[in-house]
């Protein structure tokens, strides 16, 4: 049932109302704590989970269960299994719901009645306050079955209606946004802007982002940190790459390099996390009595790991970094400042630098599918990887640029057909990646005593994934020819052209 | 699946509505979600749950199936008991039903989309031999009879007898669970009536009964299931142990029929 807030000017206004029959159930006080995963799932699915008084509860549902304490992050596995369980999991998948908020103050619950004394609503009063900033009193109204009508009739006209709980205004009172951060940086441009401009905020905003999931990465609050933080690192060097006009060629030079550092140390850690997690997923290429076989295989993932961890964290805290999250927003904040004449692009409208771009890697990418297309079946898998990491360029800059500055009706329909053929080609590239890491790991699993069945289920992997390949290979011509046909071209002239 | 359970005895005042509320607040106590419909146009259920007898629509609307049956739904005092309120053109039921092509049917037909919504529907049913009563007997699973001891007459023997018989035929496919209610005579009269009724194979007497008992009185002045405001009283005992013996006998399919398919 949905549930009704108003604001009240206070309590006493709402105990004192003529007409409003209200008995007092309960009052207590206390603090209550906002969860929500960094990327704001819960909030987007209308789950926001709270711990108060002993319990768990997703706000606005009859979901709860009993949990003693509030840590500060909450995993899925946390949770008591039961229906609050069912409703969070999938909404959570590898991210912990975090502490977000504490909110603290008094609350009442009370039963509205009607003249026979029989319960219509139950009504939540809760006066509120988030550190020092007074959140007001706000009920909330939940009429029972049967009774809205009558339950609405009682508050509308007298309180103050409002949209939310109170949850939106606390989140607001810590500075955080409800819809939490993500990879999917979404910078609002206008084509009247000169290009350097533009860029400089683009890729401010990446960095903030990828600042923002720092803490979590070196602490491993989960797998997700390192990979928004990796997603926007690879934005940035994508936009550094493509639109080299707006920088002098010594800064941009130099910026690639150490945007491709932090790629690099944290790649290894990255790699593994993905094992460890579509582990499952990769046992089921080999036969179902092979697969309990492969567990060492999962010990020596997990140990690999927590050694990339430690190497990636002692990167990430070195000299380097620091220096690098110094200096490249100090360096945005002057870009426009930087000498014209070695610049081309600074002069230039933002459209017009970006869309030519776009255009241009578009036809590039056709002519490299072209050629692959071609050499079949004797391409080597290396040009496949080449043309996947110009889709990401391409996809990179439609979503940064294309779809703020052009048509978004135009817009998504190539960034569908892009996306279907970064799919077969990821897949294709994953295969390959994983065999030859199998392989790699054959002599640490040897290691191992007892590996021999191990070893045999490795090699049904690397077989599995072989042919795995071969088969996304074979759908790349389809992916392929919806991605260039006419129709896309014309789409891509229509949107980005001049 | 959806149990529903109908308390009837075409005698007046032996305790059907004490049982179907107390029994369908136990059931919600259980976890399960329940509906009580009352039908009786006295609307002593409707009142004990403070709820106003009036049903939008009227008898004619509901079984023309003029509003959706969900949206009548009230909501009572206790988590996961709802009731469908009485309405004073229940007493024209019998009239209403009877302009239907297959009136036993219809009430069936009119609890059908309450079904995904409840484990157990209760229907409290007027104390009446009728299209109403043979309509709930084909609506239920299982009609749960109180009998007062101290009054058992052969008529209502004969009555027993020959619901049971419908029942056997295989007409109804309805359980027939009678069970003592107001019990407060000597033991050797109880024993007598309760050996009387075994003898009749057809009806299955439960074990439990529910005594005689000021608290079940009291509902009156409560409004309350006797659980809430006695929760210790024997009163409150006799309908758990009442609620538990039907469960039981629920979960073993037609033991108390003799020649019923195994
Ligand atoms: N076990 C009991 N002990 C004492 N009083 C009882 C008991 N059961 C019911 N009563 C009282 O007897 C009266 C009739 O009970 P109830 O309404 O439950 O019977 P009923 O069969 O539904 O009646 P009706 O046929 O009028 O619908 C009520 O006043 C009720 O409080
Ligand atoms: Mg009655």
């Amino acid at each position: 049932m949905e549930t009704r807030h108003y604001l009240l000017p206070s309590v006493e206004a709402l105990e004192s109302a003529e007409g409003l029959r209200l008995e007092r159930v309960i009052q207590h006080s206390g603090d209550a704590v906002l969860y929500d995963t960094f990327d704001g799932k819960l909030w987007d699915a209308g789950a926001l989970l709270m711990h108060a008084l002993g319990e768990l509860r997703v706000v606005g549902s009859e979901l709860r269960a009993p949990f003693s304490q509030a840590p500060d992050a909450i995993s899925a596995a946390d949770l008591p299994s039961g229906p609050l369980k069912a409703r969070l999991e999938p909404l959570l998948g590898v991210r912990s719901a975090l502490a977000q908020v504490r909110i603290s103050g008094n609350a009442a619950n009370y039963k509205l009645l009607d003249e026979l004394d029989k319960t219509i609503a139950r009504v939540e009063v809760q006066d509120a306050a988030v550190g020092s900033a007074d959140l007001g009193v706000r009920a909330h109204v939940w009429p029972l079955r049967g009774y809205e009508e009558e339950t609405d009739a009682l508050f509308a006209g007298r309180f103050q209606a409002c949209s939310e709980g109170i949850y939106a205004e606390a989140m607001a009172a810590v500075g955080r946004d409800p819809h939490g951060i993500r990879s999917k940086v979404r910078v609002g441009l206008s084509g009247h802007e000169w290009a350097d401009g533009g860029v400089a905020r683009v890729l401010r905003a990446l960095w903030d982002v990828i600042d923002a999931n720092r803490e979590g990465t070196l602490e491993d609050t989960d797998i997700e940190f390192l990979h928004d933080y990796r997603v926007c690192v690879r934005k940035s060097r994508a936009v550094l790459k493509e639109l080299r006009g707006v920088f002098t060629p010594a800064a941009r030079a130099h910026w690639r390099a150490e945007f491709r550092w932090l790629q690099q140390v944290t790649g290894a850690t990255r790699d593994l996390d993905v094992y460890l997690e579509d582990f499952d997923e990769l046992a089921g290429l080999v036969p179902a009595q092979d697969r309990a076989a492969l567990e060492p295989l999962r010990t020596v993932l997990a140990n690999r790991r927590v050694a990339a961890r430690e190497a990636m964290v002692t990167e990430l805290r070195s000299r380097r970094a620091v220096a690098l999250g110094h200096e490249w927003p100090l360096y945005l904040a002057r870009l426009t400042e930087e000498p014209v004449a070695e610049r081309p692009d600074a002069s230039a409208k933002i459209d017009t630098v970006a869309f030519t771009r776009i255009r241009k890697l578009y036809s590039k990418m056709v002519k490299m599918g072209q050629a692959i297309m071609e050499g079949e079946p004797h391409t080597p898998a290396e040009d496949y990887h080449e043309l996947r990491k110009q889709g990401k360029e391409l996809r990179y800059l439609v979503e940064l640029f294309g779809e703020p500055l052009g048509d978004a009706e135009i817009v998504k329909p190539m960034v569908r057909t892009l996306k279907g053929l970064q799919d077969v080609l990821g897949r294709h590239q994953d295969r390959e990646v994983q065999g030859a890491f199998v392989r790699e790991l054959v002599d640490d699993v040897a290691a191992v005593e007892g590996s021999a069945p191990a070893l045999l289920a490795m090699g049904s992997l690397i077989g599995a994934l072989e042919r795995d390949e071969v088969a996304a290979r074979a759908e790349f011509g389809a992916a392929f020819t919806r991605f260039s046909s006419e129709e896309q071209r014309t789409l891509v002239k229509e949107a980005f052209g001049k | 699946m959806t149990t529903v359970l109908a308390t009837y005895n075409i005698k007046g005042g032996v305790g059907k509505t004490s049982t179907a509320v107390n029994l369908a607040y136990l059931a919600a106590q259980d976890g399960h979600r329940v509906l009580l419909w009352d039908l009786d146009p006295q609307a002593a259920a409707t009142y004990l749950f403070r709820v106003k007898p009036k049903v939008h629509g009227g008898a004619d609307g509901l079984m023309h199936r003029r509003f959706g049956v969900t949206n009548l739904v009230k909501a009572t005092d206790h988590e996961r008991l709802d009731l469908l309120p009485a309405d004073f053109s229940y007493r024209h039921l019998d009239l209403t039903l009877d302009g239907f092509k297959r009136p036993t049917r219809r009430l069936a037909k009119v609890l059908k989309p309450l079904r995904g919504d409840y484990d157990f529907i209760f229907l409290d049913c007027p104390p009446s031999i009728s299209l109403v009563s043979e309509s709930v007997f084909e609506a239920a699973d299982a009609l749960l009879v109180p009998v007062i001891p101290a009054t058992l007459s052969s008529r209502t023997f004969a009555q027993l007898a020959e619901l049971a018989a419908g029942d056997q035929d295989g007409r109804i496919g309805t359980r027939i669970f009678a069970f003592f209610s107001m019990v407060q005579v000597s033991k050797e009269l109880h024993r007598t009536v309760m050996a009387r009724l075994r003898s009749m194979h057809s009806v299955t007497m439960l074990g439990a009964a529910i005594p005689s008992s000021d608290d079940v009185e009291a509902m009156g002045e409560e409004r309350d299931p006797v659980s809430i405001f006695a929760p210790d009283s024997i009163a409150a005992m006799s309908y758990k142990a009442l609620w538990m013996d039907i469960q039981k006998r629920l979960s073993r399919p037609g033991l108390e029929r003799p020649g019923a398919p195994a």
